[in-house]
Formats: structure tokens, sequence, C-alpha cells
């Protein structure tokens, strides 16, 4: 139980927002709007105190592989990869695939939903693709 | 002014498991034989450099190891730095040293890399990923990593899984003529794209194993060579590290920033270009690593990799032989122990010691190693050029 980044860096990445869904808590520098997630309590540029933000969990899929050896901590296998969201901030998570669906890809458009993964059910970001991005395969 | 150092002798211990080893007696192996090979006695040793990743974790002998490998052979009295850079710790260690002994602070320095990963007394794992802990709590591990590197490679330029299995079937074959490497049967493509998937594309022949094993080397300067009547012929030209550029989130993952600063310095440091190595140790953790690295070290064009590695060009007997020892994926990887081996190696191509695996007529010689992750960059890469000074039967 418990949610992400409260085990290994001693917060959750994720807060909700005024209607009580989750979204990823990131920094933004108030100078050059450098996004950062996980937030940042400077900039890394020019060292000024960033704002707090809340990211629209929308972004595309730089990589993704299929980790067919969970690593401990995981029952089961799972896709993960980096995500380029739109604010700028490139993120390290786990993408939703079924067995039918096609592989996921460079370049595909994906939208955050929140999940618990592992065998400590950690409620994650997860990302899932937007419509027909992730069709399933012509049968046969 | 910088002094010249020179790699006076170097001791390897086999790679592999050894359950009645130790982190001490490994180094102690390993610093003995180098020490006989330079010609010096424990005595003569003024400072010892330590590379040793997960003594902590794995041991619990979080600091001094090396002053526990240091007290099993004797050396008292010394400056001992231990370095801890994942991957890289050896390298460092030779780096701290080699830093010593061309400021002229210190004449007879021992570098030793040391690891025991196949037992433990503490509760850590063997690989894990220190500067990605947020990633790690969602399943990351450096095969991730590399897998993505791999997928960007092969959509971005063409290179095949063929062509990325050839590094792992190259390194096993230098493997079978290295007595101390650990996996040295013969392997095929085949073998490779049969072995179990671990992270797509990656396979297990595509990973380095884990196991324990040290190597050491003596680094001394010219006036400490004088003292001791000795007449070491492999020059440090350069030995250049350096920590990733973690603040770039858009990373293009077919290559890497920090590996190109780290071999462009130590090219300039040493005079010479990539087409002066004759001989080369580049990190392959991962198959698709060593593809990635001889671009960045610009022993080939960005995206011909793939092509250097299938054509045999990287092969003993080719343009320019990489991992003659069998690499990070065929000798083995305890990681501190994996930066001073590849100078061993090397020293040994340019002393002409290695037998069947010999890089004929070697005079210039490139070490390469990643050292973990930080924000998504690599944390550490390091590069060292060794250079053989005189004719070839001086020893």
């Amino acid at each position: 139980m418990g949610e992400l980044g409260e085990e290994s860096i001693g917060r959750s990445v994720l807060e909700k927002d005024a209607e009580g869904r989750h979204r990823l808590a990131a920094s933004r520098c108030p100078e050059c709007g450098d996004v950062r997630m996980p937030r940042r309590d400077y900039c890394v540029n020019d060292g000024l105190p960033c704002e707090r933000i809340l990211l629209s969990g929308r972004g595309e899929i730089y990589e993704a592989v299929f980790v067919s050896v969970p690593p401990k901590g995981f029952d089961h296998r799972f896709w993960a990869g980096y995500i380029d969201l739109d604010e700028g901030a490139r993120i390290f998570a786990q993408i939703a695939c079924a067995e039918d669906e096609k592989p996921p890809s460079h370049g595909q458009r994906v939208e955050m939903t929140t999940l618990q993964i592992g065998v400590r059910a950690v409620l994650a970001p997860v990302f899932t693709r937007a419509p027909g991005q992730g069709e399933r395969d012509a049968p046969g | 002014m910088t002094r010249t150092a020179y790699v006076a002798g170097t001791g390897l211990t086999a790679f592999g498991k050894f359950a009645s080893a130790s982190l001490g007696t490994l180094g102690r192996d390993a610093g003995a034989e180098a020490l006989r090979d330079a010609g010096v006695k424990a005595a003569d040793i003024d400072l010892i450099a330590c590379g040793c990743a997960r003594s902590g974790i794995l041991h619990g002998r979080e600091s001094g190891v090396g002053q526990y490998v240091g007290w099993e052979l004797g050396i008292e009295g010394v400056p001992v730095y231990n370095e801890k850079a994942f991957c890289a710790s050896g390298a460092m260690a030779f780096n701290v040293a080699y830093l010593a002994v061309s400021s002229g602070r210190h004449d007879l320095a021992l570098v030793l890399g040391v690891e025991k990963m196949s037992s433990r007394s503490g509760k850590g794992r063997p690989l894990t990923s220190d500067g990605m802990v947020l990633e790690g709590e969602q399943g990351f591990t450096p095969p991730a990593y590399y897998a993505m590197a791999a997928r960007r490679h092969m959509e971005v330029y063409g290179t095949t899984r063929e062509q990325i299995a050839a590094v792992a079937v190259k390194n096993r074959r230098a493997a079978a003529d290295n007595p101390k490497a650990q996996y040295r049967k013969l392997i095929t493509v085949e073998d490779v794209l049969a072995s179990k998937p671990i992270v797509s594309p990656l396979n297990l022949l595509d990973c380095c194993p884990t196991g324990d094993g040290a190597a050491a080397v003596v680094l001394v300067s010219e006036a400490g060579a004088e003292r001791l009547g000795i007449a070491p012929r492999i020059e440090v030209t350069a030995s250049v590290v350096g920590s990733g550029y973690y603040r770039r989130q858009d990373r293009d993952m077919t290559s890497f920033a920090l590996d190109k600063a780290t071999a462009g310095k130590a090219y300039e440091q040493a005079g010479v270009s990539p087409a002066d190595i004759d001989v080369a140790e580049v990190h392959d953790s991962f198959s698709i690593a060593e593809i990635l690295h001889y671009e960045d070290l610009g022993f080939c064009e960005p995206g011909t990799g793939g092509k250097l590695v299938q054509t045999g060009e990287t092969a003993v007997g080719g343009r320019i032989p990489v991992n003659t020892g069998g690499g990070l994926l065929n000798r083995g990887h305890p990681l501190g122990a994996t930066g001073v081996a590849q100078i061993v190696e090397l020293s040994d191509q340019l002393r002409g010691r290695c037998g069947v695996r010999q890089v004929a007529g070697a005079r210039t010689a490139l070490a390469h190693i990643s050292g973990g992750f930080q924000d998504g960059d690599f944390a550490t890469s390091g590069v060292t050029v060794l250079s053989r000074r005189g004719g070839w039967r001086d020893g």
C-alpha cells in the first residue's frame, strides 16, 4: 500500500487536485519554465526556488520495453518506459498493454491513470495509450 | 607540473563465484600478484586507492575495504582512498591514484578493484540502481534502460538484433582464450537469440553476470621507478572521469553526451585520436552498450556500431579489437574490480603477454567504463589511455 515515492524519496509523487483526482506533482521554475517531476526545490538551471504545479498527465512514449523477468517486488511481467510529458518532463513509468494489444512504441500518445503496482500494491502513475494507438491485432 | 605515471605491474584473480573467498582475500591475491609483477614490496607502496561498489549492502563493510586489503597485504601507514562509483568504482580508484602520482605527491600507488557478489552477509541485492530509486519502485532495472536504448538504436539506425547479439558472441570468443574469464564456452548468435528473454529485445546472453573477483595495478612515477630500480614501459597518457548531464530531459538514448565528453578530454590529454587506438576495453554490461559506446568513443560513425561488430572489425585480428579479455559479458563483472581489470588486460596487451588473444604490435590502448545511473543519465564515465614506450623486447 502507499503511494509511489513514499518509500524511495520520502514523499508521494501524486497529489489530488480540486476535483479529487490524482495528478503528477511537479515543480516549475518561475524564470526559465523548466519543469521537473519529481519536484525540485530549486531550479537546476538558475538556482531559483521553484513553484509547485500539477501536470496534465498527457504525453508521448519516448521508448517502451517489455520486462519479461520481473525484478524483486513484482510478481508478473509488464511494459514500462520513458514518457515525455507535454509540460517537458521525462519520467519512467509502467505502460498498460494487454497481451492481445499492439506493443507500445515510440511516439504514441499516452495519458496517465493510477493503478496499484507490484507486490506492495503501491499506487503509481500508469500510462494508457490514446484510443486507436494500442488497438488489438486482427484475429488470425 | 604534471609528472608521468606508469603502470609498473598488474594482478588479476580469476572471475567467478568463489564461496570461500572474501573481499580481503580476493584483493590480497590480486594485490600480491601486482606487487610481484612490478618487482616492489608492500613496504614500498605509499598510497592505496580501492574501488568496491557493494561492500556495504552485501557484506556490512560500508567503509574501509582498501584498509582491509592493505591489512591482508601488510601495507600500513599510508593514505587509503575508497571509491564507490557503481560499475566505475575501480576506474575511479585508478583515476585517484593517477592524480596522486602525476601530481608529484606520491611515487608508488596500489590500485585495487574488488567485489564479492555471489554471496552476502547483508540484506542487499547485488544489482540495484542507487540513482534511480523512484524508477526502481516501478520496476526499473539496468537491462530495461539498455533495452530502451537498443530499441531506439534499432529504430533510428536500423541496427539488427543479430548485430547486437554479435557483441556477446565476439566477446565470448575472446573469453574462451582467457583462463581467468567467468564464461568461456563458445556461443553463437542463435544461442543468444534463443536464450531466456530478460527485457525485450535483450536476452540472458546479452547481459553480464554477477560474480567475485579482484584486480590490481601498481602505478609509479619516474622518480619512484628510478629509486626502486624498475623500468616500467606502460605510460598512462590520459585518465579522465566525469559525471552525468542530468539536466537534459529530452535525452537521445542512441548517444550519450557524458561518454563523448570524457572520451574527448582523454583523446586531447593523450594527444591521440580514435584512429590511433590499437586495442580497447569498452563497457559491455549489456551487448547493446558496446555498440553505443563504439560510436561515442569515435571508433565509427553514429549508427554504424552494429555493422562494426558484425564485420569483425572489433574482434581479435580486426581493425580495432575490443574486449579482448571477454568484456564484462564474459570475463565477468564484479563491479568494483572491472575498471581495474580493464587496465590489467590492456597493460598485458601492450606488454605482449596475451597469448593467442594478443593484438600484434599494440602500442596505444583505451579503456572505457560507465558507472550507474542518476536521473536518467549515466552517473559516471571513465576513459583511460595507455601507451607503450620503448621497444618490444624490453618486457
